[in-house]
């Protein structure tokens, strides 16, 4: 007889009538969603800064020993 | 034309090797002699005592027989075409035991690579395997690959990782690195070929403004063009722009993503002129004593560092700890250990010793979007913006290293001390062939190999708005995973056990 594994949909039903699981949509939640989202919009930025600006100086810098 | 094998101890490969180099390679005495005791004996004193040499010639090496037929033989000098091969077992070896099934078996287990001398005097030291076991000090974790030979006409396998020395006309340190680099992956990797002297030349002719042959080095940024050009997903990083500590960060990142990565150190800072190209595959096992020496991390992003000060967090950063790196140097002997801050001081020459590493490339997966500093910086985001109720004063300690989901999710079916359900939730979710991992715990649990915490990313998913490459989180009995329908975050409280840290990319910690 054929087994179907998935026991993740299960458990999360069993968690959700249990009152385990949240969805994550307050305004608190909401709040930090979009700190994350500016924080990563700050990093991208200076990510790729740097990385353009490492690819310019390699282009100098000569391996001869 | 006939193959003339010797089998030798150690202490005698003085007196069996310097008449055949003599021959061989059409030298004198002297520099026969200067070369064994100039060139080789470094490498050979690093070997276990107990090793055993079989010395094989003329022997066919294709990667000199490439230099050989691309740029030595176009010159008026008469420039020999074959080398001289020396193949390393540990404990005594007899001829006959290269005849004897049973023998041969043990022999194999027993083998621990070899080493190409090419007849480029000074430089003769040519392509090598040497297995970490051949060596007196092996007590570090680097990557390796395995790597097939045939030795007094029977096949052998050995893991290791490549090593050559340059001839300084063909392949310098730059060459040197791409090739061990395409080696390694070749040997690991079925999306990789090896490569050669010759191919290294025209996969950057359309980048060269000067002939190629005799070469005078590469700039940094054409190892970068080589390796997309071979088939990788290639960045840089400089030191320059990322600063010190960011910069040794993410080398420690990579490496502990079991990466090889290229170094550019050179010494201009303190006037000199080298500038020069070596590998990075590994690190030494970490010491109780380092992570108990382990200061709290110097956080630069002025959002966290004010959350770690305010929460008067202690937050620690695997790759702020004081390591030996495994180095692979084409001036030295394999596996070199040395720390970040001093990459060549084993050298002789104090010209050296000021040395810095100043850039780095890394061969990624080409579908690997995400990188290292985006991906550890989000890590911190994501652990201390609020999602999870991090008591004050708490102690954190993360690695963050990138892995195949396939082997991540074979080391967490396996392991036992993981909460079931959670062992489910993670096991099932579909995930990209590679993954970010950053792995939560704390000096005294990591002590024990274990961790308390996992938040697992995406590295096929460069875009981070809205958990866009989240795939769980879970620290602090909260488990969190973007719905699949609307990628809203949704919350399970869950109690959860600390498990066993990860250890696949470097077979250990």
């Amino acid at each position: 007889m054929a087994t179907i594994i998935n026991r993740t949909r299960g458990n999360q039903a069993q968690l959700a009538r249990e009152g385990k699981v949240r969805r994550m949509t307050s305004p608190a939640d909401r709040a930090v969603a979009n700190r994350i989202n500016n924080q990563v919009k700050k990093v991208r930025r200076d990510y790729e800064l740097k990385n353009s600006q490492s690819q310019i100086s390699a282009a100098h810098m000569i391996l001869t020993s | 034309m006939n193959i003339t094998t010797i089998i030798c101890t150690l202490a005698e490969i003085r007196d069996q090797l310097i008449p055949v180099i003599k021959d061989e390679f059409s030298v004198s005495q002297e520099i026969a002699e200067d070369i064994l005791d100039g060139d080789l004996q470094p490498h050979f004193n690093n070997l276990k005592d107990t090793t055993y040499i079989l010395l094989e010639y003329p022997y066919v090496d294709k990667i000199y027989r490439d230099s050989y037929y691309s740029y030595f033989s176009t010159k008026l000098g008469n420039y020999k075409k074959d080398c001289i091969r020396l193949s390393f077992f540990e404990g005594e070896v007899q001829a006959r035991e290269f005849r004897e099934e049973v023998a041969i078996h043990a022999l194999q287990s027993r083998y621990r690579g070899y080493m190409v001398l090419r007849p480029t005097v000074p430089n003769v030291v040519g392509r090598s395997i040497i297995s970490p076991l051949a060596l007196k000090r092996n007590d570090f974790l680097s990557v390796s690959g395995c790597f097939h030979a045939t030795v007094n006409s029977i096949k052998f396998q050995v893991d290791g990782f490549p090593h050559s020395s340059q001839d300084t006309e063909t392949i310098t340190c730059a060459e040197t690195a791409l090739w061990a680099v395409m080696e390694y992956f070749s040997a690991r990797y079925l999306d990789y070929r090896p490569t050669l002297p010759s191919l290294i030349v025209s996969a950057l002719k359309n980048r060269s403004v000067e002939r190629q042959i005799p070469s005078r080095g590469l700039p940094v940024e054409q190892l970068g063009y080589a390796l997309k050009e071979f088939g990788f997903g290639s960045r840089i990083y400089s030191k320059d722009q990322f600063g010190a500590d960011e910069f040794k960060r993410l080398i420690s990142t990579y490496i502990e993503s079991g990466l090889p990565l290229i170094l550019a150190v050179d010494n201009l800072a303190s006037g000199g002129t080298i500038i020069h190209a070596i590998l990075a595959i590994g690190h030494a096992k970490t010491t109780n004593a380092e992570i108990d020496n382990l200061p709290p991390a110097n956080e630069y992003n002025p959002y966290l560092s004010n959350i770690i000060a305010t929460q008067q967090l202690k937050f620690y950063d695997n790759d702020d700890i004081q390591r030996d790196f495994v180095l692979i140097d084409d001036n030295q002997p394999a596996y070199q250990l040395s720390k970040l801050d001093r990459p060549t001081i084993q050298y002789s020459d104090p010209d050296w010793h000021t040395c810095e590493i100043n850039y780095f490339v890394v061969p990624l997966y080409p579908k690997i979007y995400l990188e290292a500093y985006e991906a550890k910086s989000y890590f911190k985001q994501l652990l201390l913006s609020g999602y999870f109720t991090i008591p004050q004063g708490s102690e954190i300690f993360i690695r963050t290293f990138l892995t195949s989901s396939r082997s991540y999710k074979d080391a967490l079916a396996r392991d036992q001390r993981f909460t079931p359900i959670v062992k489910d939730f993670i096991l099932e979710a579909a995930m990209p062939k590679f993954i970010w991992v950053g792995e939560v715990s704390t000096k005294d649990l990591i002590k024990q190999g274990l961790a308390n915490g996992i938040l697992i990313l995406d590295a096929t998913e460069p875009n981070l708005h809205n958990f866009n490459a989240l795939i769980i989180m879970m620290y602090q009995d909260v488990y969190c995973y973007p719905d699949n329908d609307t990628k809203e975050l949704m919350e399970i409280s869950l109690s959860l056990n600390t498990f066993n840290m990860y250890t696949n990319n470097l077979k250990g910690f």
